[in-house]
């Protein structure tokens, strides 16, 4: 389905992933006490509105579900996934114990991890494009995958009919937390971004 | 017995026998029209209100005011008749706490099927909106009969 992300593209989309998935890990792991946590490689796929549950393994799953909204030089929108287990460990890994269940104070904290861990993601990303990002406060809910996508692509007014997606994952070792860390840029700006990395690497080089 | 899921902007119709399927409906509304004599079914799940307030409308399973007479017409293709129809729906709801004051989408969503089942002549029969849970929508097809599922609640039929 890749219509119209070039190969160089996709992999400057997946070199963000990396450098995003990278950076918000290790914000994730300093809140877990410096848990060893693996990266999965970066996907980048381009997906009808329909089919975006199903790149999620669990579309019929229920899952916690962060949603942050990115605006500034670009906007985008970042999705963090955890399974349900997964978010009551790192709520109860962050509270030290005393919040074991996903009610209104676990999932505040839930929400806190996923704000930080965005926001590192979305540093890297500054970081490298040079451009000003500023994250809107995020939301929280609990429900099917496909529920939590479903509301994220009316809330944003999702026009087209495919987007991009960069699927990021990761998983600890020991406390067996997972969850999957999405952007998804709006189509202009995706333009922008392939712009100033590739096309404007190509000019400097062209002009020296 | 076939099972056909819906998915996003998407639609499916089933005649005589068969579940429709549409998983996970947020903000999104589940249009379920029924067509008893013919025993036809259509599901429709809908993503935004008004296809007016978008430039780009290839997609008029995805807008209230498009995809209901998208549905209709598919439906009357497999024998239904529009002036048979009844509908049901589900959906609507409010997944994420904003406090912006503003309408929500759901809500948004809900009242753009309404006026478009008002708009065919389509009377709806039966509801289940609203709140903050997400739904899963089951259309038996051989009798009209619309299961709603939420997380961590008993199911209820429409």
């Amino acid at each position: 389905m890749n219509c119209y992300l070039s190969e160089s593209g996709v992999d400057l989309l997946r070199e963000i992933g990396n450098i995003g998935i990278g950076n918000a890990v290790s914000s994730l792991s300093q809140l877990l006490n410096d848990q060893r946590i693996n990266i999965r490689m970066p996907e980048v796929t381009v997906v009808s509105l329909g089919e975006l549950p199903d790149q999620m393994e669990s579309p019929e799953k229920v899952v916690a579900g962060i949603y942050v909204e990115v605006g500034g030089s670009i906007d985008l929108h970042m999705i963090f996934l955890l399974p349900l287990e997964s978010a009551r460990s790192i709520t109860a890994s962050v509270s030290g114990g005393l919040v074991r269940e996903l009610d209104e104070m676990g999932l505040s904290a839930v929400m806190e991890v996923g704000n930080i861990v965005t926001a590192g993601y979305i540093n890297a990303f500054a970081g490298l494009t040079g451009f000003k990002l500023i994250p809107k406060p995020p939301a929280v809910a609990v429900d099917l995958t496909e529920a939590i996508l479903g509301s994220i692509l009316a809330e944003v007014q999702a026009a087209e009919d495919f987007v991009i997606l960069i699927k990021t994952g990761f998983e600890t070792g020991e406390s067996d937390i997972e969850g999957f860390l999405c952007m998804i840029p709006a189509r202009d700006s995706f333009e922008i971004v392939y712009k100033k990395l590739l096309e404007g690497a190509s000019d400097e080089s062209g002009a020296g | 017995m076939s099972l056909v899921r819906v998915r996003i902007a998407d639609y499916g119709v089933l005649r005589e026998t068969g579940l429709l399927v549409t998983i996970g409906l947020g903000s999104c509304v589940g249009i379920a029209l029924y067509d008893a004599v013919a025993k036809v079914g259509g599901l429709s799940h809908i993503l935004l209100a008004e296809s007016a307030d978008f430039t780009n409308r290839d997609s008029p399973a995805k807008f209230a005011d498009t995809a209901i007479p998208l549905l209709v017409g598919e439906m009357e293709k497999v024998g239904a008749k529009c002036g048979r129809m009844k509908a049901k729906i589900a959906g609507g709801s409010q997944l994420f706490n904003y406090n912006n004051g503003a309408e929500s989408i759901g809500s948004r969503n809900i009242h753009a099927v309404k006026k478009a089942l008002a708009s065919a002549g389509i009377p709806l029969v039966a509801s289940d909106l609203g709140g903050r849970l997400g739904r899963t929508m089951q259309f038996n097809v051989a009798d009209g009969r619309v299961l709603i599922t939420k997380v961590g609640q008993a199911p209820v039929e429409l």
